[in-house]
């Protein structure tokens, strides 16, 4: 059973055509790159993984089942936006999150805050843009999700707070338990956390396959396939 | 149900300094006409106090319970919240009835607050306009049993009613982020559509819910002394339509939303 | 371990290649335990899976050792150890001779060019460069040069 099986998915908005006729198939326990420019469909793919939107048509699967609200609870999605309620601490946040989640770990919420060196007490409006970062990742690798879907969880951060999002990934990652698709248009320094990537440009998938094996192919880093085919 | 009530802590904390706020208010504008009330009971406009207590606090509570169904949803909206609330493994009507509770809650709060000022105002007031004494002879014909079953039943209609135009504010909200361009001009339009309908179906619905048992209000008529009951026929029609607006409204939440 | 990576070649030989690289210089010794799977990937900041994926593959050509529920460790087989440095040593010269023959040396301007650089380094090293670098692992020199 894939993690992620999605057959000839379309989606439009009012006058735009975000995605053209997907198909995908991600297999479990794999940390997947979702690689594409800027209006690629990338954003449009995981929400509508994440229950958020559904397609236009075409059929879409998680974890085996049809997206719905029993998906939700075993998938974390971290948007690419700023979602925090502001008035809330971090300490609140993580309390609230876990009082919606029953696969989270209080325990390794606090340790995660620790390593990433935030204060529970602040209040998120306080927060700056790599510490939002920081707490994103926070909440939802202290889950034990079966799927993590990460929206651009670099773009906008400064350089140590990307290291330090990388190196958390690579750490809390539960192999061979845990599917995470991180979609990024920023490829050279998140590259080597991909296991396979898939290729996203103008709505299409127009390049997948196993990272390693793409680079013997081609000879090639990803971030120069990138630029070769998106 | 542990994630529902969750949901109805998180709106009432970001809420409660709003509430606090207008409590102080009411409580505030209620204290300076008790205090004033003595002096204007015996003058030109006896009524003047009492009926400043009534129609200012109420009015404000009328047109906060027409925008807050709105507002609630539109914050989260503005905030971009609602991308994480939608990702919790809830569902659209648990989200939106937490929403309702609390704004209901809190709406009702203010009621209380606002009731207990007029009585404060009507027992310092010297002299009492005759509308109040021809009320209060009324109210005083009723037994305490019926009293209390009176009261009960008025405070549950105005609390549906409340709800039910609460809901019709989040079924707005809700189909506007169909198309989130337009998605103002779309709430307002819907919320006119739905409030037209309303009216001009509330008398059908109300004699369609006259052949099943209504709760009913307890009057002693003045001339001549009968006891009656008023059913509330209201209480059913606002009771359906609010669970279908919030039903709807959360189905389409689950299925498509442009946060 | 710092390797320096390639993203132009696939991650999982470059791992090997650097566990096998520390081998054959002696920074992991027989019998020396590997970083774990998760600290080498965070690290390195790579996937956890092709670390693993390159354990394996060092465990398949007899190299490393998995014990169960302790991790992975060079194979205390110095003879494996021996194999590795005189692996890695022939593979280097070789890859060497073939790029200057590309260049179109002859033999003979090949050893000498190579004297002439020895003989730059070390005035370069003795100018306050520290001794511990240069000592190469000496004890199993003999072993280890065909």
């Amino acid at each position: 059973m894939p993690a992620i099986q999605l057959t000839g998915i379309h989606k439009r908005y009012f006058r735009s055509h975000a995605l053209r006729g997907i198909d995908v198939s991600i297999d479990k326990g794999k940390i997947v790159g979702l690689l594409g420019p800027n209006g690629a469909g990338k954003s449009t793919l995981l929400k509508i993984c994440a229950g958020l939107v559904s397609p236009t048509s075409g059929k879409a699967q998680v974890l085996g089942q049809d997206i719905s609200t029993a998906t939700k609870g075993m998938t974390a999605y971290i948007p690419d936006i700023d979602t925090f309620y502001s008035w809330m601490t971090v300490r609140q946040a993580i309390a609230f999150e876990n009082s919606m989640f029953e696969d989270l770990v209080l325990t390794d919420a606090m340790d995660l805050v620790r390593e990433l060196r935030l204060d529970p007490d602040n209040k998120i409006s306080s927060l700056s843009r790599g510490q939002r970062g920081r707490l994103k990742l926070v909440l939802a690798m202290s889950r034990h999700a079966e799927l993590v879907l990460m929206d651009e969880p670099l773009s906008g951060i400064d350089p140590p707070s990307r290291t330090a999002i990388l190196e958390t990934i690579a750490d809390r990652y539960r192999a061979g338990e845990q599917t995470i698709i991180i979609s990024t248009h920023e490829v050279l320094e998140s590259e080597k956390l991909f296991e396979d990537v898939i290729f996203l440009s103008e709505g299409r998938t127009v390049l997948s396959g196993e990272a390693d094996r793409l680079r013997a192919e081609r000879g090639k880093s990803l971030n120069e396939i990138f630029r070769e085919v998106c | 149900m542990k994630r529902w009530w969750s949901l109805v802590k998180k709106e009432w904390r970001s809420s409660w300094t709003v509430v606090l706020l207008a409590l102080v208010a009411v409580s505030g504008f209620d204290a300076w006409l008790a205090f004033k009330a003595p002096v204007w009971s015996v003058g030109i406009n006896g009524g003047l106090a009492i009926g400043l207590s009534v129609i200012l606090p109420f009015v404000g509570i009328a047109i906060a319970t027409y925008v807050i169904g709105y507002l609630t949803m539109r914050n989260e909206w503005r905030d971009r919240t609602s991308l994480r609330l939608l990702s919790y493994p809830a569902s659209g009507a648990a989200i939106i009835s937490a929403k309702l509770l609390v704004a209901v809650f809190a709406l009702a709060l203010i009621a209380v607050v606002a009731a207990a000022g007029t009585w404060l105002v009507t027992q310092r007031s010297l002299v009492l306009p005759p509308d109040i004494v021809q009320v209060t002879e009324d109210i005083l014909q009723l037994k305490p049993w019926e009293r209390t079953l009176d009261i009960m039943w008025l405070v549950a209609c105005l609390i549906l009613g409340a709800a039910f135009i609460i809901a019709v504010g989040v079924f707005s909200f809700v189909i506007g982020t169909i198309a989130p361009r337009v998605s103002g001009l779309i709430a307002v339009i819907v919320y006119g559509l739905v409030g037209y309908l309303t009216s001009a179906f509330a008398p059908h619905a109300m004699y369609v819910f006259s052949f099943v048992p209504n709760p009913g209000l307890i009057v002693y008529r003045t001339v001549p002394r009968v006891r009656e009951v008023i059913p509330l026929l209201p209480f059913w029609p606002a009771l359906i339509g609010t669970i279908v607006l919030v039903w709807v409204a959360g189905k389409i939440l689950e299925s498509e939303v442009d946060a | 371990m710092d390797i320096i990576f390639d993203e132009a070649q696939p991650i999982y030989t470059q791992i090997m290649h650097g566990v096998l690289w520390d081998i054959a210089t002696g920074a992991l010794l027989p019998g020396d335990k590997l970083l774990s799977v998760r600290d080498f990937a965070k690290q390195a900041r790579t996937n956890p899976n092709t670390v693993q994926r390159a354990y394996t593959e060092l465990e398949r050509i007899g190299v490393v050792e998995t014990q169960r529920g302790q991790g992975t460790f060079v194979s205390d087989n110095p003879d494996i150890a021996r194999e590795v440095r005189s692996e890695m040593t022939s593979s280097t010269v070789q890859s060497f001779v073939e790029e200057m023959r590309r260049l179109r040396y002859s033999d003979s301007d090949i050893l000498a060019l190579v004297s002439q650089q020895l003989t730059a380094n070390n005035a370069m090293n003795s100018n306050g460069a520290n001794e511990e670098d240069l000592r190469a692992p000496d004890e199993d020199n003999d072993g280890g040069v065909h």
